[in-house]
């Protein structure tokens, strides 16, 4: 446990900061969110009736660059939390912000991705594998976009009041979750993506 | 546990990161590129293998479990086998569905497929399986290892989703009086075992037993299969059979105009062994989606659950002279190699009113 951590949270039975597990826990959950929302893509695979399939319509390089993207953001997140431990100011909001950008950049390619796939027919509706494609990809959007406003907003209040280690379990919290949706995609790529083109 | 910095330094971050990377560009190389020596199969688990990894060192690295109090890895843990438990249970619940009855179907539609003829592996060929419903039935991992296993063969019209004798008994307590009249659908009488009445009744399905209408033919069926089999439609045409507007169209009160149709008995049969894909009007309203086929259902579930249809929602007191479907009748439809196109077709041919 970090003593800065600690002095700021109040103890309980489990001598852990109250944040800090609550973030556990909901991650615990949200692994058997996406557990179903993975299975449920498995379970339908291959058997749309109609086109596009994914084989006509995934894009691996694209979505290799992407999910780079996404990796390294986890690196600059551990960097920008490491920093603020360190009273490094500065370079706690240059990496908080690199994470924020990083993300952006993921959901952009994500938003080329889903308009694409419009145009070129795949649509919620259209078939078993768009159902299933867009409510799991689109769920993981969704918590990036999540995560880019929380760091975002992490990056403000810095400037609105001044920020040191004492808080460093706050950014932790927002790490973890970051990193959560991370390896959540980590496991999208290979099992939507990667898998398909074998 | 107390030191301020735990765990890990900026390098240490640096080369897990690096790795990860590396990690992702070999699994891009690896689908990229055939990689001659690797099977199929391998490079899949080669994938699995370095999707587990990264997971592994971002877990252990970047989110500090490695680390951490214990507390946090526990209640991590247990998530993640409540999810691996739901993601099992998902595969393993479609995939005995899905397996039992393409099996049963591949055994039970044309009668004598000796095991004597041909080698065993011919077999699926005997019975008439096109391609196309073979590629549907195998074409995700799980069935595929699981019909390889399932390879026994069991006796004809006898499903892994056969109703249990409770339910048999159940159903057939209130409708026992007149069992020579039809054939009824319980698996006891479709055994191999040609008794006469069945097979003079499939050959004679006239409605010439038209004293009373309604009341022998709605019972002359497996109900319980029939109900059960409607839980594979349940979710688009909904339980009270009204469907959802404007994506699934209602089977109540449709129904009994497309069975009363010319040829629209028939045509019943074909939307469910073929699929219907396409624009369809229904009481003034567009629908534009598509029926999946439900080929591997067997006979004597496609059969129960049009019964149980054409019987359900006021459709018994709208249908012109009722008789229930026989599992002989589906049978019949099957291996014409439809498209869900040409269904469409065929609607279009139906005199509705």
């Amino acid at each position: 446990m970090s003593q800065a951590a600690l002095e700021h949270q109040p103890y309980r039975s489990t001598k852990l900061p109250d944040i800090k597990l609550m973030m556990w826990i909901f991650l615990a959950s949200d692994c058997m969110f996406f557990g179903s929302l993975i299975g449920t893509y498995l379970v339908y695979k291959g058997r749309s009736l109609v086109g596009p399939t994914p084989l006509e319509i995934l894009n691996i390089p694209l979505t290799t660059i992407s999910s780079f993207v996404l990796l390294m953001s986890s690196f600059l997140m551990v960097l920008a939390l490491h920093a603020l431990r360190l009273d490094n100011i500065p370079q706690f909001r240059l990496w908080t912000f690199g994470v924020a950008f990083f993300g952006s950049i993921f959901l952009g390619f994500q938003i080329f991705e889903f308009t694409h796939f419009v145009l070129e027919g795949l649509t919620l509706q259209q078939n078993l594998f768009g159902t299933t494609f867009f409510v799991l990809t689109g769920t993981h959007g969704i918590h990036v976009t999540v995560g880019v406003l929380w760091l975002s907003s992490i990056l403000i209040a810095s400037f609105v009041r001044p920020m040191s280690s004492k808080d460093a379990v706050y950014l932790e919290v927002a790490g973890l979750y970051w990193h959560f949706v991370d390896i959540v995609w980590i496991v999208i790529f290979t099992v939507v993506y990667l898998v398909e083109f074998v | 546990m107390s030191h301020e910095h735990r765990g890990s330094s900026v390098a240490t971050y640096t080369l897990i990161a690096l790795i990860l990377g590396v990690i992702t560009y070999l699994e891009f190389s690896v689908v990229e590129h055939d990689i001659p020596w690797l099977s199929n199969g391998e490079t899949i688990a080669a994938l699995i293998i370095m999707s587990l990894i990264k997971f592994a060192l971002v877990v252990a690295f970047f989110m500090h479990l490695k680390d951490d109090e214990r507390t946090y890895t526990g209640f991590f843990s247990t998530g993640m086998i409540f999810a691996l438990a739901t993601f099992i249970a998902l595969g393993l619940l479609f995939t005995f569905r899905g397996v039992s009855s393409a099996w049963a179907r591949a055994y039970s539609g044309t009668g004598v497929v000796a095991a004597s003829e041909g080698a065993p592996g011919e077999e699926h060929e005997a019975s008439g399986i096109p391609e196309e419903v073979k590629a549907l039935i195998t074409s995700d991992g799980y069935s595929r290892q699981l019909s390889e296993v399932l390879d026994t063969p069991r006796p004809k019209n006898q499903s892994l989703t056969s109703p249990p004798p409770a339910a048999e008994l159940a159903s057939g307590f209130t409708l026992k009086p007149a069992p020579p009249l039809f054939t009824s659908a319980t698996p006891a009488s479709t055994t191999p075992t040609p008794s006469e009445p069945a097979s003079g009744a499939t050959q004679t399905p006239e409605p010439s037993t038209t004293e009373t209408p309604a009341v022998p033919a709605a019972v002359e069926w497996d109900q319980a299969l029939g109900e059960q089999t409607f839980a594979n439609c349940v979710g688009c045409h909904q339980a009270t059979g009204k469907g959802i507007p404007g994506a699934f169209p209602p089977l109540a009160e449709h129904l009994p105009k497309l069975y009363n149709a010319d040829g629209g008995r028939s045509y019943l049969i074909k939307v469910l062994l073929y699929g219907l894909q396409g624009k369809i009007t229904v009481s003034g309203q567009d629908f534009n989606g598509a029926m999946p086929s439900w080929q591997n259902l067997g006979d004597e579930q496609i059969a129960a659950v049009m019964n149980h249809e054409l019987t359900s929602w006021g459709n018994d007191g709208l249908v012109d002279s009722f008789t229930p479907y026989q599992a002989e009748e589906v049978s019949a439809q099957r291996d014409q190699g439809l498209t869900p196109a040409q269904v469409l077709e065929l609607r279009g041919s139906l005199e509705l009113p």
